[in-house]
């Protein structure tokens, strides 16, 4: 195992926001995930998403918030690809 | 962190609200109302399991091909790639035969299926030439259940996590878990448990990813595992996004134009067989690459698909399905996009009968973990939901043949105390990583194609040092940046996982020849002589290592008999 292996690699995170001007606090997200990248913030009553990387792309949170106020921005390589990774040719 | 204990008290704990144990749960109500019912959900109930995510429909016996049960009975022993043959034909006919009646139980229950105009229940060809249909439903096809489970009075559990199973001389007792939220730890005495969990699916960021804590409690708790080294499978996706593509992997072309599929020789137009999986790495070592499917090779009407998204009952499903496609980064209009094959390792290995029972006294099992430990080999690429609907019907009815009789055990304190340590001892640790990097690099490890489609005994060992090698020091690398139920529920996943993996790999091993999906480089061939028999597993060795043993097939009394299955060698 090296050191590098177990670092986040920024090109295979999907990008996860609220935004606190829109949310309406239904916990509609938070609710329908079924990774539990949703948290809820009890200070600024407002969802937060504290752990994006657990998403898995499904969009429900996106579909399902009222408020239009989740965006999912996929990565760039979204899952690890056993075909060209060991040739080195996703790097 | 002051972890408080709860303790509960019931009859039958279901773990699990998916759609198999809200099913399970009411069909028991129904029969038994006395019977008080928990339900332990890690996130919230109706809002969870795949249902609400891929749910598009459930497998029957196609109306036109009559009522041969038999002859649907043998296409899935025959043809089917999830380990030919070793299937338990005595529950595979028993979860045959109440094929049409299933889909009308589930009405009068609540459930909606999309129906024709004259009223006649709309079906389609799930795949052409075989006696299955499959019926439509769409995403909240699960809350009716849900919410009738919690109108007949039955405890929900949400946001508690399960992590083990309580047991008593050898009987299960009980199960505790902690809540995601305030961290408290849930002890819950039980007479019955049900496990109503997902498969243990190790792939990595994938809307198929699925912790092994649930197999690692039965594990644990004395279960048998069967046919652990039959589900694994491949599925072509996308290059850039791993978005899966169905039925269309017989036109993948090299940058030459060759199609891959002809020219390897594959055989199954169904499921990507390894001959596939193999040509087309075989195509990007030579420099061959990108792998592409040539949409102009395929015919201008795609008649299996016909009335897939007919049906009225899924306007929901078919609307979130456009809504995906317009932020996923793929181009719909390149008819040539790269693609890549996702390996999926699943355990649905938890060994039931007929009635749903495990191994163990009073522990139960139904739906995805299942599949392959029933045997019953029914399961068909996309039939995860008619598995859970049907198997938490069979298991109710089964349970309420007993569960007047079942008493409440003792639990034993020692053990309450012992994993109550081990939920909380990673808020101790002081490593660098969270524990989802160490996940990650597992699944990762795990699908290189010296795991996965070429292994061998010598790459399996390897693999099982590494896996050794990380359970030695994994608590020196993971640390949890804040501690909370979502990094505690994290470190027991990775413990369970490595746990699980070395169970996983050492079965692998075991199976000395190649069968259906189950491949291995260094026994390519299938071998019917010596290996037509089941692998089991269980914890019951001295030497804390796998307890791996076979199990003969009674074919004599099965309807279905291989050819020589008389000579098989044990």
């Amino acid at each position: 195992m090296r050191i590098s292996d177990l670092q986040d690699d920024p090109r295979r995170m999907n990008k996860v926001t609220v935004d606190p001007d829109l949310c309406m606090g239904c916990m509609k997200c938070i609710r329908t995930c079924c990774y539990d990248v949703y948290e809820w913030d009890p200070v600024e009553k407002m969802s937060t998403a504290a752990y994006p990387e657990e998403c898995a792309s499904c969009y429900q949170c996106m579909y399902f918030c009222p408020a239009g106020a989740i965006k999912v921005e996929e990565a760039e390589l979204s899952f690890y690809d056993q075909l060209y990774d060991p040739l080195g040719m996703n790097d | 962190m002051e972890n408080k204990r709860i303790t509960y008290t019931t009859d039958v704990l279901v773990v699990g609200g998916g759609l198999g144990g809200a099913i399970m749960a009411q069909k028991l109500h129904m029969l038994k109302p006395d019977v008080k019912i928990t339900v332990m959900e890690k996130g919230y109930f109706g809002y969870t399991g795949q249902t609400t995510k891929a749910g598009h429909g459930m497998c029957m016996l196609s109306p036109e091909a009559g009522d041969d049960i038999y002859a649907m009975c043998k296409e899935q022993i025959e043809h089917n790639p999830y380990g030919t043959y070793l299937n338990d034909q005595d529950y595979l006919l028993e979860y045959q035969k109440e094929q049409y009646t299933y889909i009308q139980e589930l009405e009068r229950m609540g459930g909606k299926f999309s129906h024709e105009l004259d009223g006649s229940l709309h079906h389609h060809h799930e795949f052409e030439g075989k006696k299955i249909s499959a019926v439509q439903i769409d995403v909240d096809f699960m809350t009716p259940f849900c919410k009738q489970v919690m109108a007949g009075g039955a405890q929900i559990l949400e946001r508690t996590y399960f992590t083990d199973l309580l047991t008593n001389n050898g009987e299960v007792v009980g199960a505790v878990g902690f809540n995601l939220d305030t961290t408290d730890f849930i002890v819950v005495r039980a007479k019955e448990v049900v496990l109503a969990m997902n498969e243990f699916n190790p792939s990595c960021r994938d809307m198929f990813y699925a912790p092994a804590t649930g197999y690692a409690a039965a594990y644990e708790a004395g279960a048998q595992l069967r046919n652990v080294e039959h589900l694994t499978e491949w599925d072509l996706v996308y290059r850039n996004t791993g978005n899966f593509l169905y039925g269309v992997h017989w036109v993948v072309s090299n940058s030459k134009g060759e199609n891959i599929f002809r020219k390897y020789n594959s055989q199954s137009v169904e499921e990507l067989d390894v001959t596939l999986i193999r040509g087309m790495a075989k195509e990007l070592e030579m420099g061959n690459g990108p792998l592409v499917a040539d949409f102009t090779q395929l015919p201008k009407v795609n008649e299996g698909a016909d009335g897939f998204f007919h049906g009225i009952e899924m306007k929901q499903r078919v609307d979130l399905d456009e809504f995906i496609r317009g932020y996923q980064n793929i181009d719909l209009n390149n008819p040539k996009p790269e693609v890549s094959v996702s390996y999926r390792v699943s355990i649905r290995s938890l060994r039931i009968d007929v009635e749903g029972k495990t191994s163990v006294p009073h522990l139960w099992g139904l739906g995805q973990m299942t599949t392959a430990g029933s045997a019953h080999g029914s399961w068909v690429h996309g039939d995860g939901l008619g598995v859970a609907a049907k198997t938490g019907l069979m298991t109710a009815k089964a349970m309420a043949k007993y569960i007047d009789d079942a008493e409440l055990g003792e639990i034993n304190e020692e053990q309450v105390e012992f994993f109550r340590k081990r939920i909380y001892e990673s808020a101790e640790y002081k490593g660098e990583f969270r524990p989802d990097n160490v996940i990650r690099y597992i699944s990762r490890l795990i699908k290189r194609p010296e795991f996965s489609f070429n292994k061998t005994e010598e790459s399996m060992n390897a693999l099982l040092a590494e896996l050794q090698d990380i359970r030695s020091k994994y608590k020196d690398l993971i640390h949890l940046p804040k501690v909370n139920g979502h990094y505690l529920a994290k470190a027991i996943e990775l413990r369970t996982m490595i746990d699980m993996l070395e169970v996983m790999f050492e079965v692998f091993k075991v199976r000395k020849e190649s069968r259906g999906c189950f491949s291995r480089l260094d026994y390519p061939e299938r071998d019917d002589k010596h290996w037509l028999k089941w692998v089991i597993v269980d914890n019951k060795s001295e030497d804390g290592k796998p307890h791996i043993f076979f199990e003969r097939i009674p074919f004599e009394r099965y309807p279905f008999k291989p050819e020589g299955w008389q000579e098989i060698e044990m």
